[in-house]
């Protein structure tokens, strides 16, 4: 549930960006900060293990400005991948707002894609959360892959068996080259505002 | 934030997120990256591998990686400078090859170091022959201090392996483990002499051949004699 103040007119709302270990989560925020640090004024808090891999997680806050007259603050935050994280997501997940799944295209990560999205679907169940309710994006990261000829998912496997049921937006994107991550992040930050305030009426 | 003003709160998101993420800050960006010299250049597809190994270790990606290398070692066989970086890209890789996620954490970084170095001794215009002999000794020493490092790595599970009596010690996995630990880091550097900036490339690369070929021999043979007994 976001964190709204009535008295300094302040909103709080916080999105998660989840899917499996090497998707490109953190890659996703580092474009972000690092093609609008001027505009957002925050730094990207990242805390990485010895091989440059999310132990806990990303932080990145921002202000949007104000929306009716309250102040929108957005927090962003990722969670590590590895299956043996799970605490830690679940944690991360607590008080979230909205989702982005990240889910890695290439054609090897079929199975990780799965069981990283029934993750999110069972550790949102523990802090009473439908994933059929919660604001949620897809975003079918590494699309750029496929120039190395990489075997990669087509998106139309990917819908089927990531989407097929939620019916979500999702995008093509390639996180490293900065394809999509902004309007996924666009997308994301609508859906969860439109959110909240049906929350409060 | 009250229900009556739907749209007028889409609206107003939607018009803050233009002014935060407007396109006037990203195009400009991806222009600059579409009209980057890198994109026509022969080194495009071993930088797209080097970015994807940084994401995923994968024997198809080391081996492109190997590949890719073999094909620009050609394409500027006559440059002894760049035949030197291609040798060290060459052996990291093939040390990642061997040794997957149990690589030093420093060997992706170096790989990372040796290609930014690259592209700035083939993308940049007007360097001098200096200048490229310059960066090339900076990525030489960090192969050298990355050597150090694994061998320190490996003196350290040679001790924890003393430890371990042999009776519990199961056979399958110590025979993977001295050929993965073993061999492919003495591969690296291992005898690369303290002086090796000072040589001619030419005579870097048969030095490090010579060394190559000795060790494995010297390997094949403790093995052969470990699986006799």
């Amino acid at each position: 549930m976001s964190f709204i103040n009535f008295k300094k007119k302040e909103v709080q709302v916080k999105i998660v960006y989840y899917g499996p270990g090497r998707g490109g989560k953190t890659t996703n925020l580092e474009y972000i900060f690092s093609n609008f640090k001027n505009r957002i004024k925050t730094e990207l808090v990242a805390i990485k293990t010895q091989g440059d891999r999310t132990l806990f997680f990303d932080f990145l806050p921002f202000d949007i400005g104000k929306i009716k007259g309250y102040d929108v603050k957005v927090q962003l935050y990722t969670v590590p991948g590895q299956v043996k994280y799970d605490a830690t997501r679940e944690l991360v997940l607590r008080g979230v707002d909205g989702v982005v799944f990240v889910a890695d295209s290439m054609e090897a990560r079929r199975q990780q894609n799965l069981q990283s999205l029934k993750n999110l679907q069972d550790n949102l169940a523990i802090h009473k959360k439908s994933i059929f309710k919660i604001p949620l994006v897809l975003q079918y990261n590494k699309r750029d892959l496929a120039e190395q000829d990489i075997p990669l998912l087509s998106v139309e496997t990917l819908e089927k068996s990531l989407n097929s049921k939620l019916k979500v937006p999702f995008f093509e994107a390639s996180a490293v080259e900065g394809t999509n991550v902004v309007q996924t992040l666009k997308k994301i930050i609508s859906m969860t505002m439109a959110s909240v305030e049906n929350q409060l009426t | 934030m009250n229900s009556q003003n739907d749209r007028t709160v889409a609206g107003e998101v939607e018009d803050r997120l233009k002014d935060l993420f407007g396109e006037s800050v990203e195009s400009p960006a991806i222009a600059g990256e579409s009209d980057s010299p890198e994109e026509d250049s022969p080194i495009r597809k071993l930088k797209s591998t080097i970015l994807s190994i940084d994401w995923e270790i994968s024997d198809d990606l080391l081996d492109k990686l190997i590949k890719e290398i073999g094909i620009l070692e050609n394409t500027y066989k006559d440059d002894k400078n760049l035949l030197v970086f291609f040798q060290l890209l060459g052996s990291v890789g093939k040390y990642v090859k061997s040794t997957k996620a149990n690589a030093h954490p420093g060997a992706i970084r170096l790989l990372n170091s040796v290609y930014n170095s690259l592209e700035i001794v083939i993308l940049s215009e007007g360097i001098t022959t200096a200048e490229k002999r310059k960066i090339l000794h900076v990525q030489v020493e960090q192969f050298k201090k990355l050597k150090e490092q694994i061998a320190l790595r490996k003196a350290e599970m040679a001790k924890k392996k003393e430890v371990i009596p042999s009776e519990i010690k199961p056979a399958i996995e110590e025979k993977e483990e001295d050929v993965v630990v073993q061999v492919e880091p003495e591969v690296i550097t291992e005898k690369l002499p303290p002086d090796i900036s000072r040589m001619t490339p030419q005579e870097t690369v048969a030095y490090v051949l010579a060394e190559v070929k000795q060790l494995i021999r010297a390997e094949f043979k403790a093995l052969r004699e470990e699986l006799k007994l």
